[in-house]
């Protein structure tokens, strides 16, 4: 398995350079450059001229890409021109918030999917299922960030504010330093709530329309009758056998879905002031901060890559072949 | 002319603000001030961040301290220098710093740090962003552990430099090469600060935390009233207005003209406003023919129902521009009137310079071609609803404006380029509060970024050039009033408006005074009315 | 009492299936009636653009008088025949009747008939002109009402108008990006599944390279750093999905080719390209028109998203997610300037959904699973 990974993660390297260096290209045949997105009257033409020297932004565009891979291989990214700190710290305040985030509503988005699609498939053409099917067409279709601000407009509406005091922006209350331990969990976890929803529920919507087909097709197959003629209970049938083997297509559906979720963060971290990469990104494009834009794509691109191992890996984890051969 | 100070109205019950954050005494000392801005500022060392509007007032007003300040009069006052010795002919100033000033790690602020800041900010090698303060100034030498001795060319408002520069230590930054400067932890990760605040910690893009400085001079005012300042940045500016009704934010900074209603109709707010040094307008690219007449810039002005736009996009927070220099301004004249809004003078006006509709397809031309332009502007809401207004209002002339949005680094390329690929644009900006804008129209500067118009003309130049040399109040203000007219009469930008600048707080915060200083001035001086229950 | 049938299916079209019973009578029907309405109350206009009217006025009139041809046309063909047996072999690839049984599917059809249909006639619909602004002050932010039944934005323009023009907007960079990614879709994938070895690999390698990066950051990142306008934004949305179809098509293509019929068109001594445009991309198309369905409702959704961070279309046009984050500040104050086009997009892309649903049971019967 290690050696397996090792080669699959090899091979993505070409695919990581493609990236950045796709990235490099298209950065630099955009118009304008660090100093134009600062653009400020108050600053003299020489002083431009300074501080593009001193980006390193005058010298020829082959040598400023070789000097960026240099400094990326030895993990030196160099420093966010518009942050003045250097990228890695940057980037290793904005990462976990947006892990946090994404972690967060990839669970949500499969244990809610994964429940909706059982009840609707154990239940098949009930009021139920017809009516969780209709609402997971709906939520499937419904934007992201227009269902954060609808979210902000009904926990901040006067019936809901009084008694349900969610927060709507942020990480942390501002008195997060005096709570204690357990009072920081509660707090961060108030925080996640509105996010969480707004970013997952589309997506926990995707994941119920498939695993009802998934559940359907291998409630059909016939060890599920042989195992209800054996007159196993139900639940047993339904959470023991058939659970299982339903699964098994849903796992290589994070695949499809952490793309659209790393997409995701950008808008909902702008609707709920989340300090985090998406945000950081589309902030670092707008102020052409060149060291930040390519190393926050190429982590993109290295999480998409990691997290579709870990998908394969955890494929093989509940694969039930993998698993009787272990044994 | 003062700038206005607005007051802010008293009293008012303080109810709901659900956070547990530490109470105020009943004296309204402690507590926790929350200040909502919409964006992150980049870091707080003067001498390498671009000039950005609050990280400069967090600078001066919350963590460090410059040599002087701004009085109400926008006349320097002593701050960190106790004093200061000018000598006869201004070539030379002597600054006696006060000695009971600590950086928030124990060590004395002395002269030292002045020269280092001096030195770093006249460094080819350093980004310093606003070398132009420090033009006229060419030597310093230290004379005592808190006498230093500058020497200079004399010109006006010399000392206008020092009270946007705050001090920065030596003995965190003096090790750092000038190469490392623009990343060093004193930025944006571990400041070191000698003002009113210390700092205490930055979570990016989040929130920065300031928390009172215990040993701040008791002449200066002594320690704040408050315990912390809370700066928070949240770039949704509903999510913002929600926090701050539900008191989760006491301090909303930069409130949009479209929430202003809203804010006002709740009791528990407030809304303060000032003449600010910002204004929006639309700058007309005369080496283009058709902006070259100035009849034509003229009538275009006419034509545009400024006062509608003012009330649309600002909720009426400003005023109609007269010219380029602003009520906030001492040297503003109250006397002027702006160019009225008229569509068939500005018809006729344009006939006069011969663009007519021959062909009746709605759009005037002349030899054969429409009067038809692209009007570039960035992607913020206000000016895109500003153009879309522009855009009705010059068709009711007979001319075709087509707006264009472009992202800002590439508009900032497309106007400042020695090719000027634009017929005109629409931007808004705030000017320094020396006035100097020879960089916009000067003559010889025609190939420099700035001059976008391309407007020369040699008298205008002539008042230009005398305005810095003027040492004299009233003569400088008969200059810059001079000048104004002149800029005014030739429109070689239309200038949309003045604006106001506006905030909203919880009436439970106190002490809060804004002006055109800016809104975090009195930081120090805030203070909580007690929470009741 | 066949010509009494033939005159009621002329003049009330759908009466009579809807009577017996037939869903399709009754859409017909509606159809009819709003068709005629509409014609009644917009008279004015109608005839204002026989007297000269702008393209899009053309455009919708000849959509108003195809519509009303088009009612009994349906009533006095599709309607009258009798529904097939669902026991009976489908007759093409795409089993018609499979999808018209499909409730689901024959919702979103109809939803997005509708759509469409009203994105045409939207001149006429429309009660006043989405960008005219006058007296700004006093209309501006004024809640839904008889005479705005959306409210006015803040410029006092008619919030209903915009969402109506918007449609327009969303449909026509929907349907042009997901062609433009269909096509180059198929072109690279039956171009490597054709040409197979190394080609193969690298453009399968490409395709991997661009399906694992998320799409919005890459958009986000193109438009964000070139000026935003409606035609990129189309190229970009369009030159941003087109993996998926590559994929399916290239799979198609190598199953197929080992198929007999093309084995023996192959022995007939048949060119490559002519085998792929005679019996490889039939087959093909129609997994193709699923993604096709589905995709232009993502690319709406993309596109909204994109218009919200103001990287979109750009005002004075219509966009519902222009109008969305245009309406975001004042959302407290002024729910409906954000909430109704939010709703649009979400009936849009629903739609597409529904149907792109509807076409995968009809094309795989092993998914049909419909009452």
């Amino acid at each position: 398995m290690l050696r397996y990974s090792g080669r699959r993660l090899l091979g993505a390297i070409p695919l990581l350079l493609g990236i950045v260096t796709l990235t490099f290209i298209l950065l630099h045949l955009a118009p304008g450059d660090p100093t134009t997105a600062y653009f400020n009257p108050n600053i003299p033409p020489d002083v431009i001229e300074q501080m593009r020297r001193n980006l390193g932004l005058d010298r020829p565009l082959p040598v400023q890409y070789l000097d960026w891979l240099r400094s990326f291989f030895t993990g030196h990214f160099g420093y966010s021109f518009s942050q003045h700190r250097p990228v890695a710290a940057v980037i290793g305040d904005a990462l976990p918030n947006t892990l946090l985030l994404s972690g967060i509503s990839l669970v949500l988005i499969f244990v809610l999917g994964c429940a909706a699609g059982v009840v609707q498939a154990v239940r098949q053409y009930s009021a139920a299922d017809q009516v969780l099917t209709l609402l997971a067409l709906a939520i499937y279709s419904v934007p992201g960030f227009w269902l954060g601000l609808m979210l902000i407009l009904l926990v901040s509406s006067p019936v809901l504010s009084g008694w349900l005091h969610l927060p709507i922006s942020g990480m942390v209350s501002i008195d997060h330093e005096y709570l204690g331990w357990w009072g920081r969990v509660a707090d961060r976890a108030r925080h996640l709530v509105l996010p969480v929803i707004a970013l997952g529920l589309a997506s926990a919507a995707g994941v119920a329309r498939y695993m009802r087909g998934s559940m359907l097709e291998v409630v059909g197959q016939d060890y599920i009758r042989t195992a209800r003629a054996k007159g196993l209970p139900e639940r047993r049938v339904i959470l023991g056998h058939a659970l299982r083997n339903a699964l098994l297509p849903i796992v290589s559906l994070l695949g499809l879905y952490l793309p659209l979720l790393f997409g995701g963060t950008v808008v909902i971290e702008y609707v709920f002031s989340w300090p985090g990469m998406g945000r950081l990104l589309y902030n670092a494009i707008l102020a052409r901060d060149y060291p930040v834009v390519m190393a926050a794509t190429f982590l993109f691109g290295a999480l998409v890559v990691l997290g579709n191992l870990l998908a394969d890996l955890l494929y093989a984890a509940v694969d039930p072949r993998v698993r009787y051969d272990g044994r | 002319m003062l700038a206005t100070l607005v007051a802010w109205g008293c009293g008012g019950g303080e109810t709901g603000g659900g956070t547990g954050a530490p109470r105020t005494d009943s004296a309204g000392r402690g507590g926790t001030v929350v200040v909502a801005a919409r964006a992150e500022i980049p870091g707080v060392n003067p001498l390498v961040a671009p000039p950005d509007y609050f990280a400069s007032q967090i600078e001066r007003y919350v963590l460090l301290m410059p040599l002087v300040q701004l009085g109400p009069d926008l006349q320097p006052e002593p701050w960190l220098a106790r004093s200061w010795d000018l000598r006869a002919d201004s070539s030379q100033v002597v600054f006696h710093l006060r000695d009971d000033v600590k950086w928030q790690d124990g060590q004395p602020v002395t002269a030292g740090d002045v020269a280092f800041t001096f030195r770093k900010a006249k460094d080819p090698d350093v980004p310093f962003p606003n070398r132009a303060y420090f033009d006229r100034w060419d030597s310093v030498k230290v004379e005592g552990p808190h006498t230093v001795r500058f020497w200079l060319r004399p010109y006006s408002q010399f000392l206008f430099g020092w009270t946007q520069v705050p001090i920065v230590p030596e003995h965190v930054l003096g090790d750092v090469p000038d190469s490392a400067l623009a990343s060093a932890s004193f930025n944006a990760t571990s400041p070191v600060g000698d003002g009113p605040f210390r700092f205490v910690i930055h979570e990016q893009g989040d929130r920065w935390v300031f928390e009172a400085n215990p040993d701040f001079p008791a002449d200066l005012g002594g320690p704040p009233r408050v315990d912390r300042i809370v700066y928070r940045i949240i770039p949704d500016e509903s999510t913002e207005l929600t926090e701050l009704e539900r008191g989760d934010v006491d301090l909303y900074l930069k409130l949009p003209p479209d929430q202003l209603s809203t804010v006002r109709a709740d009791t528990s707010l407030d809304v303060l406003t000032f003449p600010s040094p910002t204004y929006a307008f639309v700058a007309w690219n005369t080496r283009r023919s058709m902006f070259s007449d100035a009849r034509v810039r003229r009538a275009l002005t006419m034509a545009m129902n400024r006062r509608q736009i003012l009330q649309t996009v600002q909720a009426g927070l400003g005023s109609v521009a007269t010219g380029p220099l602003g009520p906030w301004h001492w040297a503003y004249d109250t006397a002027w009137r702006p160019i009225p809004y008229a569509p068939d003078s500005a018809r006729a006006l344009l006939a006069a310079a011969g663009w007519t509709d021959t062909d009746g397809d709605g759009v005037v031309d002349l030899n054969g071609r429409p009067f038809r332009f692209e009007l570039l502007t960035n992607p913020s809401q206000t000016r895109q609803d500003i153009a879309v207004m522009l855009q009705a209002d010059l068709a009711r002339v007979g001319v075709d404006l087509v707006p264009r949005t472009r992202e800002m680094a590439s508009l900032g390329q497309a106007i400042q380029s020695s090719k000027r690929l634009f017929d005109a644009f629409l931007l808004s900006w705030t000017e320094d509060m020396v006035i100097d804008d020879r960089d916009y129209w000067a003559c010889d500067r025609r190939d420099d970024p700035l001059q976008f118009s391309g407007y020369c003309d040699p008298t205008l130049d002539a008042i230009m050039d005398s305005i810095p040399r003027a040492l004299d109040r009233d003569r400088k203000r008969r200059l810059l009033r001079r000048y104004a007219e002149m800029v005014e009469e030739a429109q070689p930008f239309t200038f949309l408006y003045n604006q106001d600048g506006a905030v909203a707080l919880r009436r439970s915060l106190r002490g809060v005074s804004v002006d055109v200083r800016g809104e975090l001035r009195t930081a120090a001086r805030w203070w909580l009315v007690p929470r009741s229950r | 009492m066949r010509r009494a049938g033939l005159l009621a299916d002329v003049l009330l079209p759908g009466a009579r299936a809807a009577l017996s019973g037939r869903s399709g009578g009754v859409a017909v029907l509606a159809a009819w009636a709003f068709l005629w309405a509409l014609s009644a109350l917009r008279l004015g206009r109608i005839v204002a653009t026989l007297g000269g009217g702008s393209a899009d006025q053309w455009l919708a009139l000849a959509t108003l008088v195809a519509c009303l041809v088009a009612c009994p046309v349906a009533a006095l063909g599709w309607l009258r025949r009798e529904p097939r047996k669902a026991s009976d072999a489908p007759a093409g690839p795409i089993d018609w009747e499979a999808f018209a049984r499909h409730r689901q599917a024959s919702i979103g059809l109809v939803l997005l008939a509708a759509l469409i249909l009203v994105a045409l006639l939207t001149p006429y619909l429309a009660p006043f002109d989405p960008n005219a602004q006058h007296a700004v002050v006093a209309t501006r932010f004024l809640p839904p009402s008889a005479a705005h039944p959306l409210g006015t934005d803040r410029f006092g323009r008619d919030v209903l108008s915009r969402v109506l023009y918007g449609a327009r907007i969303s449909l026509t960079i929907g349907f042009v990006a997901v062609a433009i990614a269909m096509t180059v879709g198929t072109l690279v994938g039956s171009g490597a599944g054709l040409a197979g070895g190394a080609v193969d690999a690298a453009s399968m390698r490409g395709v991997d390279l661009l399906l694992s990066f998320p799409r919005l950051v890459l958009l986000i990142t193109l438009v964000a750093l070139f000026e935003p306008h409606l035609g990129l934004v189309i190229l970009v949305l369009g030159l941003t999905g087109w993996m998926g179809t590559a994929r399916i098509v290239r799979g198609q293509v190598l199953s197929i080719r080992e198929e007999d019929y093309v084995q023996a068109a192959r022995a007939l001594g048949l060119g490559r390209w002519r085998i792929l445009v005679r019996h490889v991309l039939p087959n093909a198309l129609t997994p193709v028109i699923v993604a096709a369905t589905l995709g232009v409702g993502n690319t709406i959704l993309a596109e909204a998203a994109l218009s919200f961070l103001g990287l979109g279309v750009q005002p004075p046009t219509a966009s519902w997610g222009n109008m969305v984050a245009s309406g975001r500040d004042v959302m407290l104050n002024a729910w409906w300037i954000a909430a109704f086009p939010g709703l649009a997009i979400v009936l849009t892309v629903m739609s597409f959904n529904l149907v792109g649903d509807g076409l995968r049971d009809a094309l795989d019967p092993r998914h049909a699973r419909g009452p």
